[in-house]
C-alpha cells in the first residue's frame, strides 16, 4: 500500500510538470504583453520596453522556461507582476478562505446528498422518493451560477439575511471572538450553499444506488428477522455499509469544487484561490496563475489517490500493488 | 380513427390512453402551425429579418409538419413496435426507452427546444440585438407586449431567450460530438493497440484530467483576439474527450479477446477497419450515454464561461450572457436573471432524463 502511494505520488510529479509546461507556452502564446495592463497606450515605447526588461519578458521563451522550472524546483514560485510580493505570500493568504468555503460546501454535499439518498432509497415507492428524485434531479440540473445569483437575490436583497459578499464584514475588527466568528459564518452561507448543491445532488444518486444494494443483502433480512425496529435496520445497519463507497467521492469533488469556486468566489467576491487565478488570467500575471495551477494540479491528483486509497481502507477485497 | 389521427396529431395517442405523447406531439404541432401563422408578418416586418436563417426557420416549418402528420399517420394507431424485438441495436435502444415516461418526456421537451431554436426568426417577436426605445423602453418587467420584459438596452428578452438557444443547444450538441469522436478513437486505439501507444496516451489523459478545466478554458479562450463560435466549440470539445476515451478504451480491452475480433483478423481486415467497423459499434452503448449526458454538462459549462465574458461574444444572445447582464440589475429587473436560468435548467433537466433513460434502457438487468 506504502509503495502504491509514494509510486502515485512520483507520478503526480511528470503531471503537474506537463501540464505547468503546457500552460505556460498557452499563457506566453496569448496576445498582448502583461506590461500592457501597467500603462496607458500613449506612453512612449521605450518605457514599455524597460517593464517588460523588469519583469524577464524580453528573454527568449525558452530561456524565461528553464529559469521558471529552476526556481519551481526550489519550491520559489517567484513574484507577482502586479501586486509586487512573492506569489507564495499571496497564494498563502487566499489558501485559507478557499479551503474554508470547500470544506463547508464538502459538509454541506455530504449531509444534503447522504439524506436525499437514504430517502429516496428507503421509501422506494412513496411520494417521498418521488420528491426526493425531483429535486435532486433539478439541484444536478441547476447552473452554480445562476443558482448563486437567486441566492442574493432572495436570502441577500428581498430579505437581508446574509451578506452578499466578502469573507468578513467591514467593521469585522471591532466584534468580539464569538461575534467574529459569526460574522464569518454568515458570510460563508450563500456561497458554500451555491458550490455544494449540484454535487449534493451528484452524491445523493451514488448514495441512493448504493443504499438499495446494501438494503436487499441477506444480513439486512437477517436484521429484520431478528425484530430490530425498522429505524434500527436502516441506520445501524444499512446506512453505515452504505455510505463505504460514498466515502471515496470525497476525493473525487475536490477538482470540481475548485472548478467551481472560480465562479462563486468571483460572484461572492470571496478572496480566494478561484478568484485569484480568475483575475490573474485576464492581467496576465503569469507567475500567480502557474502557482495558483501547481496547487490546483497538486490537489486534483491527491483527491484521486486519496478517492483509491479510501476505496481500499473501506473495502478490503481491493489490493493495490 | 387513422384519418383522425392524421389530421390532427397526437389525437390518436391521446384516445388511446397515452396522454403525454399525445401531448406532446400536439404541442409540437401547435408550435409548428404558431410559427407559420406567423411567418408572413416577419418576413414582410420593417425589422428586415430575412436571408439563410428565415428560410432555414421556413424549410423546417415544411418538414415538421409533413413529419409530425407522417409520425401521426404511422405511429397513432398501429402500435406498431410495442413488444416484437427490434432488428438493429439502435431499434432494441428505441424499443426500450419508449418504454421509459420521464426519459420520453425529457426527449419530447428537449426536441421542441430544438424545434423552437431553428424556427426562431418566426417565433421571436423581435429583433435579438434589436435596441428598442431605450429611454421608455429599458428595463421593462414582462407584460403582454413584451413577454418576460427587455433587459438594460431595452432588447425583448423573449427574442434574446428563443436566440440564446441556439448557442446553448448547438454547441451542446457539438461539443459533445466533437468529443466523443476524440474519445472514442484515443480510447479504441489504445486499447486495441495496446503496448506504448496505450502507455503514452493514458498518460496524456491522466495528464488532461489532472488539468483545472475551467483554468484551461480561461488560458485557451484568451489566445485569440476575437473569439467564434468554432473556437469555444473545439476549446471545449478538445477539453472534455478524457471520460469517454476511459470508457471506450476499457470496453475494447474486453471486446479485443473475444472470438469475433480473432475472427476479423483471420479474414486478413486492417486494423482501422476492424476498430472501426468491429470494436467501436459494440462499444457503442454506454459511449451514448455519456454523449447525452455531456451534452447537458456542456450546456452548463459553456453557460459558465458565457457568464465570466469568455463564450461567445455579444451582441449575440447567449443565456450565460443574459444572466450575467441581469447580475447588475438583480433588485431592480431580477426577470433578466431569472428567466434565461431557468432556460438552462429546463433544457439540462430534459437531457439528463433522456441520459438517466438511456442508461436504464440500456442496463440488461433492468430488462
Amino acid at each position: 500500500m506504502l509503495t502504491y502511494i509514494v509510486r502515485r505520488l512520483l507520478l503526480a510529479i511528470p503531471t503537474t510538470l506537463g501540464v505547468c509546461t503546457l500552460l505556460f507556452f498557452a499563457l506566453h502564446a496569448a496576445p498582448g504583453s502583461p506590461a500592457d495592463h501597467f500603462i496607458n497606450p500613449d506612453m512612449p515605447p521605450e518605457i514599455r520596453d524597460t517593464m517588460e526588461r523588469n519583469l524577464g519578458l524580453d528573454q527568449p521563451l525558452v530561456v524565461q522556461y528553464f529559469k521558471w522550472l529552476g526556481s519551481m524546483a526550489q519550491l520559489d514560485f517567484g513574484r507577482s507582476f502586479f501586486q509586487q510580493r512573492p506569489v507564495l505570500e499571496i497564494l498563502l493568504e487566499a489558501m485559507p478562505n478557499t479551503l474554508v468555503l470547500c470544506g463547508f460546501s464538502l459538509l454541506l454535499i455530504f449531509g444534503l446528498g447522504i439524506t436525499l439518498g437514504v430517502v429516496s432509497a428507503v421509501w422506494r415507492g412513496s411520494v417521498w422518493e418521488t420528491i426526493s428524485t425531483v429535486v435532486s434531479l433539478l439541484l444536478y440540473s441547476m447552473p452554480g451560477f445562476w443558482l448563486a445569483l437567486m441566492l442574493l437575490l432572495l436570502l441577500a436583497y428581498k430579505f437581508p439575511i446574509f451578506p452578499s459578499s466578502g469573507a468578513s464584514g467591514i467593521m469585522a475588527s471591532n466584534l468580539s471572538g464569538a461575534g467574529q466568528l459569526w460574522d464569518r459564518l454568515m458570510h460563508l452561507v450563500l456561497p458554500s450553499l451555491a458550490l455544494g448543491v449540484a454535487p449534493a445532488a451528484g452524491v445523493a444518486r451514488y448514495m441512493r444506488a448504493s443504499m438499495l444494494e446494501v438494503l436487499s443483502q441477506e444480513y439486512i433480512r437477517g436484521a429484520r428477522a431478528r425484530g430490530l425496529s425498522e429505524a434500527r435496520v436502516v441506520g445501524r445497519h444499512a446506512l453505515r455499509n452504505a455510505m463505504l463507497p460514498i466515502v471515496t467521492l470525497l476525493g473525487l469533488y475536490l477538482p470540481f469544487l475548485l472548478s467551481g469556486a472560480v465562479l462563486i468566489e468571483t460572484i461572492f467576491g470571496w478572496p480566494g484561490m478561484g478568484q485569484l487565478i480568475f483575475n490573474a488570467i485576464r492581467q496576465q500575471d503569469f507567475p500567480i496563475v502557474l502557482g495558483n495551477t501547481v496547487l490546483f494540479t497538486f490537489a486534483v491528483i491527491g483527491g484521486n489517490l486519496l478517492a483509491d486509497v479510501l476505496y481500499a481502507f473501506v473495502d478490503p477485497r481491493i489490493r493495490y500493488r | 380513427m387513422r384519418r383522425w389521427t392524421a389530421l390532427l396529431p397526437g389525437i390518436g395517442w391521446i384516445l388511446r390512453g397515452r396522454v403525454l405523447q399525445g401531448l406532446a406531439l400536439l404541442s409540437a404541432w401547435v408550435l409548428v402551425l404558431v410559427a407559420a401563422g406567423l411567418a408572413p408578418d416577419r418576413l414582410g416586418g420593417e425589422d428586415g429579418r430575412s436571408g439563410w436563417d428565415v428560410w432555414l426557420a421556413l424549410i423546417t416549418v415544411g418538414v415538421a409538419l409533413g413529419g409530425l402528420h407522417l409520425a401521426a399517420w404511422c405511429w397513432g394507431c398501429s402500435g406498431k413496435g410495442d413488444g416484437e424485438p427490434a432488428r438493429t441495436q439502435l431499434g432494441e435502444i428505441w424499443r426500450r426507452m419508449r418504454e421509459r415516461r420521464l426519459a420520453m418526456a425529457g426527449l419530447w421537451f428537449i426536441s421542441l427546444m430544438y424545434l423552437a431554436m431553428l424556427l426562431a426568426p418566426l417565433l421571436a417577436p423581435h429583433e435579438p440585438q434589436l435596441q428598442l426605445d431605450i429611454v421608455n423602453n429599458a428595463l421593462q418587467a414582462p407584460s403582454s407586449t413584451h413577454l418576460l420584459g427587455t433587459d438594460r438596452y431595452a432588447r425583448d428578452l423573449f427574442s434574446r431567450l428563443i436566440y440564446g438557444a441556439r448557442v446553448s443547444l448547438t454547441i451542446g450538441l457539438l461539443v459533445a460530438a466533437l468529443a466523443v469522436t476524440v474519445g472514442a478513437l484515443v480510447g479504441a486505439v489504445a486499447g486495441y493497440l495496446g503496448r506504448w501507444i496505450d502507455g503514452v496516451s493514458m498518460r496524456g489523459v491522466d495528464m488532461m484530467m489532472a488539468f483545472p478545466r475551467l483554468v484551461l478554458l480561461l488560458t485557451l479562450l484568451a489566445l485569440v483576439e476575437t473569439r467564434s463560435w468554432l473556437l469555444v466549440v473545439l476549446v471545449l470539445g478538445l477539453t472534455g474527450w478524457m471520460d469517454v476515451a476511459r470508457l471506450v478504451r476499457g470496453q475494447v480491452l474486453s471486446l479485443r479477446e473475444q472470438e469475433f475480433v480473432l475472427a476479423a483478423r483471420a479474414l486478413g481486415l486492417g486494423r482501422a477497419r476492424i476498430i472501426l467497423r468491429h470494436l467501436l459499434p459494440n462499444a457503442l452503448a454506454p459511449v451514448l450515454v455519456s454523449a447525452t449526458l455531456m451534452v447537458g454538462n456542456t450546456i452548463l459549462v459553456e453557460a459558465g464561461l458565457s457568464f465570466l465574458g469568455l463564450g461567445v461574444p455579444p451582441p449575440t444572445p447567449t443565456w450565460g450572457t443574459m444572466v450575467e447582464g441581469g447580475r447588475s440589475y438583480l433588485m431592480t429587473a431580477p426577470w433578466i436573471t431569472t428567466f434565461p436560468g431557468l432556460a438552462i435548467m429546463l433544457a439540462v433537466v430534459s437531457i439528463n432524463l433522456v441520459g438517466d433513460g438511456l442508461r436504464d434502457a440500456l442496463d440488461p438487468k433492468s430488462g
